[in-house]
């Protein structure tokens, strides 16, 4: 038997990574109920702190759960990285499940100190917790591929996010005071956030995923280095020109290599579908096309914004770039994911034995579809909401946000529930 | 690939290059199945096939793998008789 050096069994326990899959959509219908609550007081400032809340419900709650589960099935199986104490995982979950809650329950009801502690010290512990496993697993693994690269900063970008996440909360608890501006910190928080913790780990899993379910030929691996490098680019001079505060004129400028990277990301894919022989087209590569035509629109309204400084630029972006990108694309992947290890862990030993189901049979496409439309549904209202300001139009959003959120949830809830036959 | 099972057994070739998981899995383990004992199975691929050796060792069948610069894989499986 000669396996080079692959670990014969590297994929983790299927409990792991579902608690975490199962948690996202939850998180996605308390965000859908807090906006049905707060309705336009949330699209005032991004300071309000119901906003602050609104904002981590889903980039916690929804993004940083999913992805964090992501982390646990695929560094063994993508890069072959062993994660070790792996059954702490399931204490991570919990942390952060808890942490999320205290900690956006504090913000909602007046920054209550006694919550926002309690949550602050959770999350932070359970993100420590994630970050000594992936750093050992991940900067242990001597390949040096595109997705390794990636992964890599997006945990280091994590970790920078964490760090300034708990000076902000720790100002806001009343612990300390900001040793920088604290605008600049917010800045510096934000792009780490989105552009290296969630930006990097969606390109650099697309590098390898999107070829492996829809495309039969490897997306190149000279273009994948330049995408990584372009959005390293504006990973260091963007957060440079924050701290020094050069304005908002020099921040575009910084942010134009992650716009070429992206585009450059976006246009390798067009190319190599075009070209692709067996076309398989399902919801959950819309969803890809969703996710990626979403991001270059939150793009160009980073552009327009220092011409043009509304507040609800800054709200279409957030709508834009965490719904419509972060939200749509591991939305999607689920539907990839779930079904693929149901399948893996309870059905694969029994081929050519007795017949088993496809991955159609575990998640059916009808339902996955009607979830797709009124995800897209909740978003349009969601953006008409921010545009009017008219609290139904934005309660009819936070509605169908909790709906949709909802039946992702049952989706694979139900998907879960099926066994295997005992023979 | 060079390998004696090659030589000494008919190979049933399984191309996985244009198929999507899992049926890379389902075609080979349908094909490791169906293999009598002069028989091995080839398989082509575009990367290596991580969650399939766990199955294999599962049914206690030999493997040798070969992997190219352009990361795609062949895979022979056999039995020992």
């Amino acid at each position: 038997m000669q396996t080079g050096n692959l670990h014969l069994d590297q994929a983790p326990p299927e409990d792991i990574p579902f608690r975490f899959f199962l948690s996202g959509p939850f998180f996605g219908i308390l965000a859908g109920g807090l906006i049905f609550f707060g309705n336009t007081s949330l699209f005032l400032t991004t300071w309000h702190m119901e906003t602050v809340a609104l904002t981590h419900l889903i980039t916690l709650g929804w993004l940083a759960l999913i992805m964090m589960g992501a982390f646990y099935q695929m560094v063994p199986v993508l890069v072959g990285g062993h994660v070790p104490y792996l059954p702490l995982a399931r204490f991570v979950h919990g942390g952060m499940v808890l942490g999320i809650v205290f900690f956006t329950g504090g913000l909602i009801s007046s920054n209550e100190r006694n919550l926002l502690t309690i949550g602050g010290i959770l999350l932070v512990i359970s993100v420590l917790l994630f970050l000594i496993q992936l750093t050992i697993a991940l900067f242990r693994v001597k390949a040096s591929r595109p997705t390794v690269l990636a992964m890599r900063i997006s945990i280091i970008s994590l970790a920078i996010v964490t760090l300034l996440g708990g000076l902000l909360l720790g100002q806001l608890a009343g612990w300390w005071a900001l040793p920088f501006n604290r605008e600049s910190i917010k800045g510096i928080h934000l792009t780490f956030g989105l552009l290296g913790w969630v930006g990097c780990l969606i390109v650099g899993v697309g590098f390898h995923v999107i070829p492996m379910f829809y495309l039969a030929t490897s997306f190149p691996v000279k273009q994948a280095w330049w995408v990584l490098y372009l959005l390293l680019a504006t990973l260091i001079f963007l957060p440079a020109s924050m701290a020094i505060r050069l304005g908002a004129h020099w921040s575009i400028m910084a942010l134009l290599p992650a716009i070429a990277g992206s585009g450059l990301f976006i246009m390798t894919l067009v190319g190599l579908f075009q070209k692709r022989k067996r076309k398989v087209v399902d919801t959950t590569l819309r969803y890809w096309q969703l996710g990626l035509s979403s991001l270059l629109l939150s793009f160009l309204v980073c552009l327009i914004y220092p011409w043009l400084p509304h507040q609800n630029l800054l709200f279409f972006f957030g709508l834009l770039f965490l719904l419509g990108f972060g939200v749509s694309i591991t939305n999607g992947m689920l539907y990839k994911i779930v079904p693929f290890l149901i399948w893996l862990h309870r059905f694969s030993s029994l081929v050519g034995k007795v017949r088993v189901p496809f991955m159609s049979d575990i998640t059916p496409a009808a339902k996955t579809k009607r979830q797709l439309q009124l995800s897209v549904v909740s978003y349009v209202v969601l953006a008409m909401g921010i545009a009017s300001h008219q609290d139904w139009i934005l309660q009819l959003g936070g509605i169908l946000l909790m709906v949709s959120s909802g039946m992702l949830f049952l989706n694979l809830y139900f998907s879960i529930q099926i066994k295997a036959p005992e023979i | 690939m060079t390998h004696k099972i090659l030589e000494e057994r008919s190979i049933i070739t399984v191309d996985c290059h244009e198929m999507f998981p899992p049926e890379p899995m389902v075609k080979v383990l349908e094909a490791v199945e169906a293999m009598q004992p002069h028989e091995a199975v080839l398989m082509l691929h575009r990367h290596k096939p991580i969650h399939l050796f766990p199955k294999l060792a599962e049914r206690q069948l030999e493997f040798h793998v070969t992997e190219h610069d352009d990361e795609s894989i062949e895979l022979l499986i056999w039995r020992e008789n």
